[in-house]
C-alpha cells in the first residue's frame, strides 16, 4: 500500500487516514466559504527560502558583531524582538536601518513556487476574501497577483474601502497583524503597543468561520503571541468553533507532546505538515470532495487506505477522460459490490 | 447599465482585470484569443471615457503587421483556459511570425488541468471543474450584459435610430428577409436571414470569382442597444466559402484597402465586404421603407474596431461604402412582412438539436465531437419554414458561447477552400456535451444522419 | 449534469453484461465451443454491442413508461468493428468495455476478480472467464428498479438464444448492426489500413523491427476487411436463421430479429455491397506485401519480431495470395514488387510499394 508521502512517516496508517478526514472537513468548509486563514513565516520560507523569525535573528545579531554560534545562541534565547529591540538602539539610524535590513532580508524574485501556486488556486476555487499574516513580506499578494488581492492599510478607511471591494468583485485582502517590510512590528517595543485592529477581524473569523493557521512552528514567537491575545476567546468558544493549526514537525516526541497541548490548551487540531505539502493535499480534497463517500466504502472493502484507492482510480481516469474521478469511484464501488463475499 | 446577480462579483473583477492588462503600458499590443476574448476587449474599449482600437490587433492581423517589430512586447488575451490547446496554438503562431517580439499571456481563469507554465497572468487560477463553470458562466453573462457575443472586431456594425415604433421596423426587416424575433436576458435580437442565392445579383459586383456563395452564413442581426432610445444595431454577416489557392488577392471596386490583404486573411476580408454590400442593401430597403423615420450612424466610432482585424482598412473608405445606402437612386416598391416571434423555448430545442449534432462517437480522432457547417445545421429544419429559426437558434447558441464560429480550410482535388465551420466553445462545452450525449444514450444510436 | 450519474449508468451497463455472459457461460454447450479460461474479448465485446440493441429495442416495446438501464456507453469504430466502449486520451484509443473491465480489476487486485477472470491468450488476445454465479444473478435481479425483472428477463432470454452459437457467429451477429454501420466499418478500416500501410512504407529504408508493426497493422485491418466481405455475412445469416428457428417465443428473441436485419438487407444494401470488392482487392494487396517480406526475410535470414507467423505458413500465405490476386479483377495493372520483397531489398521496393498501392486505391475510390 502506497503511503502518502506529505505526512510525516512516524505517524501511523490510522492517523493519516483520520488526518486526511479533518483536511477534507476544511476543504469542504472552504467551498462552503467557511475558511478563515492565517499564514506563517513557514509558507514564505517553502515557498521562496525566505527567512523564518529565527533566521531573521540569527542575521540581526551577526550585523551586530557576534559571529554565528553566538549569535544563534542568542537567537534562541532572547528571540527576534529582543535582538531586534537592541539592533534598534545600537545601530545609528535605529529604527530605519533595521527596517531596511529586514525588508532587504525579506525581498523575493524570480518566478512563483508550487506553494505560492497552490495558494492561489485554493483562493481562486474558494473564494477567500480575507487572509491573515504575521509576515511581514509580501509573498502572499505576490503568489495572488497584485489585481485579485492587495495588503489592506491599518486604518478605518482602508478596511471601509476593502468591505466596499469585496462585496462589490471577488478579491482577498491580506492582514498583516505585525506590520509590512515597511513598519514591521518586531522589537519588544512594537509588541508592547496597542494590538493592531485587525486583531478584531481575526477574532470574528476564528469565531465563525473554520479557522486554519499554516505555516508556524510550534515555538514561533508570532504565534503565541496571537494565541496569547486571543486565547481567552479560545477557550470560551472551545466547542463551537473548529480550529487548525498547520505546523511541520519532524520528531514523533514532539508531535505527541504539542497535539495533547494544542489540544488541552484550546482545542485546536494539530496537522503535522508544512504549508507546501498541506496546500497540495488541502487543493487534491478540493477538486475531488465529491467522491469522498464510494472512496471511503472501497478503503473498507478492500482494506486500503483512501488516499491510496484515491491515487489508483485517478490513474484509471487518465485513461478515461470522460469519466471523473466521482464516475470512476462510483464504477469501481458498484464492481466490487456485485459479488458476494 | 450593471444590474445585480449572483454573479456580479466576479463580473465586476472580470472587468477591472481586462481594463488593467488592456491599458497596461508594458504591453505595446494586445491580441485577444477567439471570440470571448476579443469580446471581453471591446466590451473594455467600448466601456471605456475615450475608446481606443490602437494597440488591439486580431492574430491574423498581428502575425503580419509586427513581423518586422523588433522588441515589441504582445500580450496574448484569453477569457479562460482548460487544455490550453487555443492559447499555446496562438502563441505558436506569434512566435513563429514575430521571433523577436516578447509574447506574454493572460487569462481571466485556469483550470486545475491546463498546463502548467500556459498562462502567465491569471486571476483565478487552478480552478476546479465546478468553480471553473461557475466563473465561465459569470463571463458569459457579462458578455451578454455588454452586447452579445457579437462583440468581435470581424463585423460591421451600423447604429440605427428610429423615430417610428420598433413593431414598423420589424415588419420592415421582416420584409427584407425572413425575420426572426427572440429575447434572450439583456436585449431583443432579431435575425434577418436570407438565402445567399436571392441576393446574388446584389452581391456580384463585390463577389470574386474565386468565392462560393452558394451554401454561406447569410444573414443580418439586429440587435438592441438599451443604452440608446429607439435605438439597434444592424451587424450584416455574411461569409462566402473562398478558394485560397486560386485568390491571387481581392480588389473591391471602391474600397482600395482590400487589395493590401493576403494570404488567409482574404476569407474574412471578403466576407466582411459581401456584408457590408448586403447591408448597404438592407439600409436602402429600410430607407425606402420607413423613410425619414429611419437614421443610421457609422462613423469612426463604430467602425473603428474593425481595424484590429484588418489595420489596412481604411475606415473612411467604408464609411464611403456604406454611404451608398443614401445615393439618389429610384425607390423601389417595398412590402412589410411579419416577422416571426417563435419564443425561446422553441429555440432553445433548436439549439439543442444543433448541439446534439456536434457529438458524434464516430468521429473518435476528433474526440467524439465535431464541427459543423450551416448546410448540416439548417438541416435541422424539418422544412423551409424552420430555416430562420434554426438560423436564429444557432445565434443563441454563438450568444451563450456554447458554439463557436471558425474558419477552417479544406484540402481537395479542387483546391484549398476557406469556409465557416460551427463547433463546441471549449473543452468545458465539449464535455458537457459529451457527458449529455452519453447519458442520454446517444452514444449508441443507430441513426443514419449521425453515421454518415 | 454533475454528480457520479456517468459512473452508475457506465456500472450498471458492464455489469448487465457480466450477467447476460455469465448466463451462457453456465451452460457446458457455450463452454465446450471456447477455451477453457474464458471468452475472447472480441466476442466479449461485440456480445456487448448485441445486448445493448436487444435490451433497447425490448425496451420500446414495453412501452415508454418501462424504463431500463440506459445505455451510457458509445459505438466506437476499431480495427474489429465498432466497439463499446468510451474515448480514451488523446493519443489512446478506444477504451472498449474489456478495457474498463480489465483497467478496473487490475487496479484492485486484491479483492480478486470482480466480474470476469481475465488471462492473456497465447496471442493478443484476451480471455474473460465469467465470475458471477447464480446467487449473483438472483440478488441483482430483486434489486434495482421495479424494471430490473423485466430488464433480467430480457437478459436471460438473450443468453438463452445465443449460448448455442460460435464464436464467430457471436461476433458477426454483434458487429454487423445496419447497412450504415458495416459500411462505415469497412470505411475505417479503408483508412486504417492506408495509413498504417503508408506509414510502414514511409520507414522502409530501415530497420524491419521499425515498420513490421505498421504492416502486421495494415494486414490485420484486411483480415478484418476479408471476414466482413465474406465470412462474416455467412456466420451471420446462420446465426440469425438459428434465432428465427428458436422455439422460445420471448421479447429477447423479437428484439434480436428487429435490431439485427436480415443479412441480405446488410450485404446487398447499396452502402455495403459497392465496398466489398475494396475490402477484398485491398486485403489481397497486404496479405502479398506481408507474406512477401516475411518469405524474403526467411530467405535472408533477417529476424522478424515475434508474433509472427512461422516461415513454413508465410511461403504457402504467399503462394495462395498470390493466386487471389492475381485473380482479382483489380490486379489489372497492379504490379506489387515481390521478387524485390523477396530479396529483401525493402529500401528499394519503397517507391514501387507506394506506387502500386495508389494506384489500386485511386482505382478503388476514383476522386469526386
Amino acid at each position: 500500500m502506497a503511503r502518502n508521502p506529505r505526512f510525516p512517516l512516524y505517524l501511523g496508517d490510522d492517523e493519516v487516514v483520520s488526518l486526511q478526514r479533518r483536511i477534507t472537513e476544511i476543504a469542504l468548509a472552504a467551498l462552503a466559504r467557511q475558511l478563515g486563514l492565517l499564514i506563517g513565516a513557514g509558507f514564505s520560507f517553502e515557498a521562496r527560502g525566505l527567512p523564518l523569525g529565527s533566521h531573521l535573528a540569527v542575521a540581526l545579531a551577526e550585523d551586530l558583531g557576534y559571529p554565528e554560534i553566538s549569535a544563534r545562541r542568542l537567537a534562541d534565547t532572547y528571540g527576534l524582538s529582543v535582538i531586534a529591540e537592541q539592533y534598534g538602539r545600537v545601530v545609528t539610524g535605529k529604527r530605519q536601518q533595521l527596517v531596511d535590513t529586514v525588508s532587504r532580508m525579506l525581498t523575493t524574485s524570480g518566478d512563483g513556487s508550487q506553494v505560492e501556486n497552490d495558494l492561489k488556486a485554493i483562493v481562486s476555487n474558494c473564494d477567500i476574501s480575507r487572509i491573515f499574516t504575521t509576515n511581514y513580506d509580501s509573498l502572499i499578494e505576490t503568489a495572488l497577483g497584485d489585481q485579485r488581492s492587495a495588503t489592506i492599510a491599518e486604518t478605518a478607511s482602508a478596511l471601509t474601502k476593502f468591505e466596499h471591494d469585496i462585496r462589490r468583485k471577488e478579491f482577498t485582502g491580506v492582514f498583516h497583524i505585525h506590520g509590512t517590510t515597511t513598519n514591521p512590528v518586531i522589537t519588544e517595543t512594537d509588541l508592547q503597543k496597542p494590538r493592531s485592529i485587525f486583531f478584531e477581524e481575526l477574532r470574528h473569523e476564528l469565531l465563525s468561520r473554520v479557522f486554519v493557521m499554516v505555516g508556524y512552528s510550534f515555538r514561533d514567537e508570532s504565534i503565541t503571541d496571537v494565541f496569547e491575545s486571543i486565547y481567552e476567546l479560545l477557550k470560551k468558544t472551545r466547542e463551537e468553533r473548529k480550529t487548525f493549526l498547520v505546523s511541520p514537525i519532524e520528531e514523533e516526541f514532539e508531535y505527541r507532546f504539542a497535539k495533547q497541548y494544542w489540544e488541552d490548551r484550546c482545542d485546536v487540531c494539530l496537522i503535522p505538515m508544512g504549508a507546501g505539502a498541506f496546500f497540495a493535499e488541502f487543493l487534491e480534497q478540493l477538486h475531488t470532495v465529491g467522491s469522498v463517500k464510494p472512496i471511503d466504502e472501497i478503503s473498507v472493502k478492500i482494506r486500503s487506505s483512501p488516499a491510496d484507492v484515491k491515487e489508483r482510480l485517478k490513474r484509471l481516469c487518465d485513461d478515461v477522460p470522460d469519466l471523473a474521478l466521482d464516475d470512476m469511484a462510483e464504477i469501481a464501488r458498484r464492481f466490487l459490490a456485485v459479488r458476494t463475499p | 447599465m450593471r444590474t445585480w446577480s449572483p454573479n456580479s462579483r466576479t463580473i465586476e473583477a472580470l472587468r477591472e482585470f481586462v481594463a488593467a492588462l488592456l491599458w497596461d503600458p508594458m504591453f505595446d499590443y494586445v491580441v485577444p484569443i477567439e471570440r470571448k476574448g476579443t469580446a471581453l476587449i471591446r466590451a473594455a474599449i467600448m466601456g471605456s471615457e475615450s475608446p481606443n482600437w490602437g494597440k488591439v490587433l486580431a492574430r491574423e492581423a498581428a502575425c503580419v503587421t509586427l513581423a518586422n517589430r523588433p522588441g515589441v512586447r504582445v500580450l496574448a488575451l484569453d477569457d479562460s483556459v482548460w487544455s490550453g490547446e487555443t492559447i499555446k496554438a496562438t502563441v505558436g503562431m506569434l512566435e513563429a511570425a514575430l521571433p523577436r517580439a516578447e509574447v506574454v499571456t493572460a487569462a481571466f481563469m485556469t483550470h486545475a488541468d491546463a498546463p502548467s507554465g500556459s498562462v502567465d497572468i491569471s486571476y483565478f487560477q487552478g480552478l476546479g471543474d465546478n468553480a471553473f463553470r461557475e466563473r465561465r458562466a459569470a463571463v458569459v453573462e457579462y458578455l451578454q450584459q455588454q452586447g452579445s457575443l457579437l462583440l468581435d472586431t470581424e463585423h460591421a456594425e451600423v447604429a440605427v435610430r428610429l423615430s417610428c415604433s420598433s413593431d414598423e421596423f420589424f415588419r420592415a426587416l421582416a420584409g427584407w428577409g425572413k425575420a426572426v424575433k427572440f429575447s434572450p436576458p439583456y436585449r431583443l435580437n432579431c435575425t434577418v436571414f436570407q438565402h445567399a442565392s436571392e441576393l446574388l445579383e446584389q452581391l456580384r459586383g463585390v463577389l470574386p470569382s474565386y468565392a462560393d456563395i452558394s451554401d454561406a452564413v447569410c444573414k443580418v442581426r439586429v440587435v438592441e442597444r438599451p443604452q440608446i432610445s429607439g435605438g439597434f444595431s444592424l451587424i450584416p454577416i455574411c461569409y462566402p466559402n473562398v478558394w485560397l489557392d486560386r485568390a491571387s488577392g481581392y480588389d473591391h471596386p471602391r474600397m482600395e484597402w482590400t487589395k493590401r490583404v493576403t494570404g488567409d486573411r482574404l476569407f474574412n476580408c471578403i466576407g466582411l465586404c459581401v456584408a457590408i454590400e448586403m447591408l448597404v442593401h438592407l439600409m436602402q430597403w429600410l430607407d425606402d421603407c420607413l423613410g425619414g423615420k429611419v437614421s443610421f450612424e457609422y462613423g469612426p466610432a463604430q467602425l473603428r474596431h474593425l481595424n484590429a482585424a484588418f489595420p489596412e482598412l481604411d475606415v473612411d473608405e467604408v464609411i464611403a461604402e456604406l454611404g451608398r445606402s443614401r445615393e439618389s437612386r429610384r425607390v423601389r416598391a417595398t412590402h412589410l412582412g411579419v416577422p416571426d416571434e417563435p419564443g425561446l423555448q422553441i429555440l432553445e430545442k433548436y439549439a439543442e438539436k444543433i448541439k446534439r449534432r456536434c457529438y458524434d462517437p464516430g468521429a473518435y480522432r476528433s474526440g467524439t465531437v465535431r464541427n459543423l457547417r450551416l448546410p448540416e445545421i439548417l438541416a435541422v429544419a424539418q422544412s423551409e419554414v424552420e430555416v430562420p429559426r434554426v438560423s436564429a437558434a444557432l445565434d443563441l447558441l454563438i450568444d451563450k458561447a456554447v458554439i463557436l464560429p471558425r474558419v477552417s480550410k479544406l484540402k481537395t482535388a479542387k483546391g484549398v477552400m476557406a469556409f465557416r465551420e460551427f463547433g463546441p466553445d471549449g473543452e468545458m462545452v465539449r464535455r458537457e456535451l459529451i457527458r449529455e450525449a452519453l447519458l442520454t444514450g446517444r452514444g449508441v444510436e443507430v441513426d443514419a444522419d449521425i453515421c454518415s | 449534469m454533475t454528480g457520479p450519474i456517468l459512473g452508475r449508468a457506465v456500472a450498471e451497463n458492464i455489469i448487465r453484461l457480466a450477467f447476460g455472459l455469465s448466463r451462457c457461460w453456465e451452460n457446458a454447450d457455450y463452454r465446450k465451443k471456447r477455451d477453457e479460461y474464458g471468452i475472447l474479448d472480441q466476442e466479449v465485446d461485440k456480445f456487448a454491442l448485441l445486448q445493448v440493441g436487444v435490451v433497447d429495442h425490448a425496451a420500446r416495446k414495453f412501452g415508454p413508461h418501462v424504463q431500463f438501464t440506459e445505455t451510457s456507453l458509445a459505438y466506437l469504430p476499431g480495427r474489429h468493428g465498432h466497439g463499446l466502449g468510451l474515448r480514451g486520451r488523446p493519443g489512446l484509443g478506444p477504451q472498449y468495455v474489456c478495457d474498463i473491465v480489465a483497467n478496473i480489476q487490475a487496479a484492485f487486485p486484491s479483492s480478486g476478480p470482480m466480474l470476469f477472470s481475465i488471462r492473456d491468450g497465447r496471442g493478443p488476445w484476451r480471455l474473460f472467464e465469467p465470475m458471477l454465479r447464480i446467487t449473483e444473478w438472483d440478488r441483482w435481479v430483486t434489486d434495482g428498479t421495479k424494471y430490473r425483472y423485466l430488464e433480467s428477463k430480457v437478459v436471460g432470454d438473450m443468453a438463452s438464444l445465443v449460448h448455442r452459437f460460435e464464436t464467430g457467429q457471436i461476433i458477426a451477429l454483434g458487429r454487423h448492426i445496419s447497412p450504415e454501420f458495416t459500411s462505415k466499418a469497412m470505411r475505417w478500416l479503408f483508412d486504417d489500413l492506408r495509413d498504417s500501410y503508408e506509414l510502414s512504407i514511409d520507414n522502409m529504408d530501415r530497420p524491419v523491427g521499425s515498420w513490421w508493426h505498421y504492416l502486421s497493422q495494415a494486414h490485420e485491418d484486411g483480415l478484418e476487411l476479408s471476414k466482413k466481405a465474406g465470412p462474416d455475412r455467412r456466420l451471420y445469416h446462420e446465426a440469425r436463421r438459428a434465432i428465427i428457428q428458436a422455439t422460445e417465443d420471448s421479447e429477447a428473441k423479437a428484439a434480436v430479429l428487429e435490431c439485427r436485419p436480415d443479412d441480405e438487407e446488410i450485404w446487398e444494401s447499396v452502402k455495403v455491397s459497392t465496398l466489398i470488392p475494396a475490402c477484398k482487392a485491398l486485403a489481397s494487396f497486404v496479405e502479398v506485401v506481408w507474406s512477401a517480406v516475411q518469405v524474403g526475410a526467411k530467405l535472408k535470414r533477417i529476424p522478424l519480431p515475434k508474433n509472427c507467423r512461422l516461415a513454413d505458413e508465410a511461403e504457402d500465405t504467399l503462394r495462395s495470395a498470390r493466386k487471389d490476386w492475381e485473380q482479382s479483377p483489380a490486379s489489372d495493372g497492379i504490379d506489387i514488387p515481390v521478387d524485390c520483397l523477396l530479396e529483401a531489398r525493402y529500401g528499394e521496393c519503397r517507391v514501387a510499394l507506394r506506387r502500386e498501392f495508389r494506384l489500386l486505391w485511386e482505382a478503388l475510390f476514383p476522386p469526386a
